[in-house]
């Protein structure tokens, strides 16, 4: 992100990654991210997300590679176990880094900074 | 409409929340360790009633033979917690929690490893040399030191507020023996303190998963994989 003066905050929220923004992906990397592996049922009771969702959700993450999903039988019953990978490790901390500059770059916005970029 | 559906529905939750409820998902297992608490209270409250003076030596006795025989029930409620509510397996190795508060700073944890420091200096070896009681209530330490470390980061203030405070209760009691010699008194405090909050704070985090995650009954996600 650029620390230009003339900048506004809030135009950096077009750079957010979309993929993690969305708040139930969020909510499903922030759970990985706190914890080595979830299964399927934590993730879906955790989120409130539907079965269908959440594993759409799920499917995207592991397209652009965020996630681990690793499927198995225990005693015949299907078990799902989601793991973040180490590029989602570092992207969401990227996000949050991003996050926190941000919310830096708010702080220090004021009232000037609205005149001299009107 | 069935409870799994009206979750379903729910918007999703703050970062804070969800990084809360995974990172002590084992410790918020309330039922796990609810009863043994019930079950020493009302021990400490009976060791009162019929034999005082057993309390003095019987009471750490009984409270560690408690953990023991009632780790079959813990065996049980886990596996039925987790039928329920899935689970969750801990990061191996050191590394903070990502886009968490930043409570676990240096700022943070230097002051609480030193109070915990000199607590323990306290109990081991100033208590001992200085009171008829040799009993450390490390028991009594531990939990309390758990909740107060769980204090830091939870997401909601009267979360917050119940676990530091039965925290400083837990971190305080074993220091009674500073101020009373009478050690039946001090034995009764600490492990009826220790079971009062093992039972209040287990169902209290039991209340807070069913009412996160959904009751405990509703098995019909058990199998909901994809």
């Amino acid at each position: 992100m650029s620390d230009s003066d003339s900048d506004v905050p809030f135009e950096h929220l077009a750079e957010l990654d979309k993929l993690i923004h969305e708040p139930a992906r969020l909510s499903i990397l922030t759970a990985l991210s706190s914890c080595g592996q979830a299964d399927f049922t934590f993730l879906q009771r955790l989120t409130g997300l539907t079965r269908g969702n959440l594993s759409s959700h799920l499917s995207r993450l592991e397209e652009a590679s965020l996630v681990d999903v690793d499927k198995s039988f225990e005693d015949k019953t299907p078990v799902t176990t989601v793991s973040l990978s180490e590029n989602g490790r570092r992207t969401i901390a990227r996000y949050w880094d991003d996050l926190q500059a941000l919310r830096d770059e708010a702080d220090r916005w004021d009232a000037d900074d609205v005149e001299s970029t009107g | 409409m069935s409870s799994a559906e009206a979750r379903a529905s729910d918007p999703p939750r703050s970062p804070d929340q969800v990084w809360f409820f995974t990172q002590y998902y084992h410790q918020l297992k309330g039922l796990c360790y609810a009863p043994a608490g019930g079950l020493l209270l009302l021990g400490v409250l009976g060791g009162l009633l019929v034999r005082p003076q057993m309390l003095i030596y019987g009471a750490p006795l009984g409270a560690f033979a408690l953990l023991v025989l009632t780790s079959p029930w813990v065996w049980y409620m886990h596996r039925r917690y987790e039928s329920t509510y899935g689970r969750v397996r801990n990061r191996e190795g050191p590394g903070s929690p990502l886009g968490t508060p930043n409570v676990f700073s240096a700022w943070t944890f230097v002051p609480l490893l030193t109070g915990a420091f000199c607590w323990i200096a306290l109990i081991t070896f100033y208590i001992p040399q200085h009171t008829p009681l040799g009993d450390n209530h490390f028991l009594v330490f531990f939990p309390g030191w758990l909740l107060i470390v769980a204090s830091l980061p939870a997401p909601l203030p009267h979360l917050r507020w119940t676990y530091a405070t039965t925290g400083a209760l837990l971190f305080l009691a074993p220091l009674l023996p500073l101020i009373t010699t009478n050690m039946v008194l001090v034995q009764a405090v600490n492990y009826g303190l220790l079971g009062a909050v093992l039972l209040g704070v287990g169902l209290y985090n039991h209340r807070l998963l069913v009412s996160t995650l959904g009751p405990i009954h509703d098995t019909r996600e058990v199998s909901a994989d994809e």
